[in-house]
């Protein structure tokens, strides 16, 4: 079974940590060159997800198919995809300049935009410090440019702008819509429904692991008669709960 | 067989090791540990006669209390605070085993620089005007880079069954005191008990079964005082003579280095990250 008008296509995905269920009969595709949002309260199975893609988290049943291929090959698909996990993390007695060395060593690939986010973000001062001594903020840039460095057809983003100063969480959205001109393909997760509202073509909704719908943020404001996404939402779980 | 040897020392390996090799050797950890082995080396040659075979039986002491214990809590703790990074190398298209052993190897390979370190430069600084017991004293630094690997190897293994760090650091004391007490205690208890019974091949196994035991006995053999060992030692000099029974030794502690980390690639490789 195959899919080649999807990039990214997950059937019938599920996972189990112990007795709880974190992922339940997952199915969704995501077309070339769009971008996807992934919502959902915190423990609804956003970064599960991600990382079973990655192949950092096995899953249990169900399968994944990256350009109409399945994924079996353990290390061969990731060369085309990039991925921003929530928290950062480097050695921390290196500087980022030596993790981000080692990093492109490993995928043996030209970091096409390495110097011009070093630049943009304002890297260069804290370029040579040791990761431990960085700040959360600063963290977070290496995590940013450790991820858009290589120019990757697959972008998977772990809530990438929590955490930001909203200059550099704008720089990351203006970052992801170009990447979405560019024709790439963008998973992400996030709980700022403005973000979502602006960068997104389509997005699912996830609870308990399960998906309860895939729709356009537009759509799903319309339908709720809603001013924004935000309202649309709270009216959505109003409803729910009652 | 688990592993194509033919890929193992492929160019991840050598890379990850190198980048490991250089985060160690910015570790203040491992600065402090090659002091406190300096210091203390030092010491017991200072005030232990300056003879370097009775001092290398107090080193040995210093060798088997210090080596194992560091090298389990420094591994496993390592292991454990570097999982983030391990993520995002997974995350990358290069083979998890490569990661895995890379790792091991450059934090082995630190470990038993900043121990050789700092025993060999007090080594040297107080025995440079005898070369009397120099072999001895090669041996005993062999073995405490053989015992760094061993238990590298072992803290990988044991930081993989959990990533709560405190469970972790439960297990990886629980080994050493085995090791390093309960094992002794136990093969005394056998001695004594069935001291009647002929006991040699017994006693040589459980001796095998225990890296800290095995190098007491490798040391033994090298300075010919296997009488002073007790059983074990004896009797692996009668079996095997002095050569034999290192060369058997040293072959064991490799096993004790490849077992456990063949082990933990397998763990590894199915691991959620």
């Amino acid at each position: 079974m195959s899919n080649t008008n999807n990039t990214l296509k997950i059937n019938h995905l599920s996972k189990k940590f112990g007795k709880t269920i974190v992922l339940q009969d997952v199915s969704l595709s995501v077309s070339q060159g769009s971008t996807y949002a992934l919502l959902g309260p915190n423990g609804s199975g956003k970064t599960t997800l991600l990382k079973s893609l990655m192949g950092s988290i096995f899953y249990d049943t169900g399968s994944v198919y990256f350009n109409g291929k399945v994924n079996t090959n353990a290390t061969d698909y990731k060369k085309d995809i990039t991925y921003m996990p929530q928290i950062p993390g480097l050695l921390p007695n290196l500087s980022p300049k030596e993790s981000i060395g080692l990093l492109i060593n490993l995928r043996q690939k030209e970091p096409v935009f390495k110097q011009q986010l070093i630049d943009d973000l304002g890297i260069k001062t804290f370029w040579n410090r040791p990761f431990s001594k960085l700040s959360g903020g600063m963290k977070q840039k290496i995590n940013i440019l450790q991820c858009f460095m290589f120019e990757s057809n697959i972008i998977f983003l772990d809530e990438p702008t929590s955490s930001l100063d909203p200059q550099v969480a704008s720089y990351v959205k203006k970052w992801i819509k170009k990447l979405k001109e560019n024709n790439k393909t963008i998973l992400f997760t996030s709980h700022i429904m403005s973000e979502v509202e602006d960068i997104a073509d389509k997005m699912a909704l996830l609870n308990d692991g399960k998906i309860l719908f895939e729709v356009s943020p537009k759509e799903f404001t319309k339908k709720y008669q809603a001013k924004n996404l935000e309202e649309a939402m709270v009216k959505y779980w109003s409803s729910d709960v009652t | 067989m688990l592993l194509n040897l033919k890929n193992i020392f492929n160019n991840t390996i050598i890379k990850v090791l190198q980048f490991e090799f250089y985060e160690n050797l910015r570790n203040k950890w491992v600065f402090y540990y090659s002091g406190l082995f300096f210091i203390l080396t030092y010491l017991i040659i200072r005030f232990g006669g300056a003879q370097p075979l009775q001092a290398s039986g107090s080193l040995l002491s210093l060798v088997i209390l210090l080596v194992p214990i560091f090298s389990l809590i420094f591994g496993s703790v390592s292991f454990i605070e570097t999982l983030g990074f391990m993520e995002l190398m997974a995350a990358q298209p290069v083979k998890r085993s490569s990661i895995y052993i890379g790792k091991c190897l450059g934090l082995s390979i630190s470990l038993s620089m900043s121990f050789l370190l700092g025993m060999g430069l007090a080594i040297i600084l107080s025995l440079s005007h005898s070369d009397k017991g120099l072999g001895t004293i090669i041996m005993l630094l062999v073995l405490g880079v053989m015992l760094s690997f061993v238990f590298v190897s072992f803290a990988f293994l044991l930081a993989n069954l959990s990533n709560k760090k405190e469970i972790v650091l439960g297990l990886v004391l629980t080994i050493w005191f085995y090791f390093f007490i309960l094992h002794d205690l136990i093969m005394f208890g056998v001695v004594v008990s069935f001291g009647d019974y002929p006991l040699e091949w017994l006693i040589l196994t459980m001796s095998a079964l225990n890296p800290i035991d095995l190098s007491r006995v490798i040391i033994t053999l090298h300075m010919d005082l296997s009488s002073l060992m007790g059983a074990s030692g004896a009797l692996i000099y009668n079996f095997f003579g002095g050569a034999k029974g290192i060369v058997l030794g040293m072959s064991m502690l490799c096993l004790w280095f490849t077992a456990p980390l063949l082990i933990g690639i397998k763990i590894f490789n199915k691991r959620n990250l």
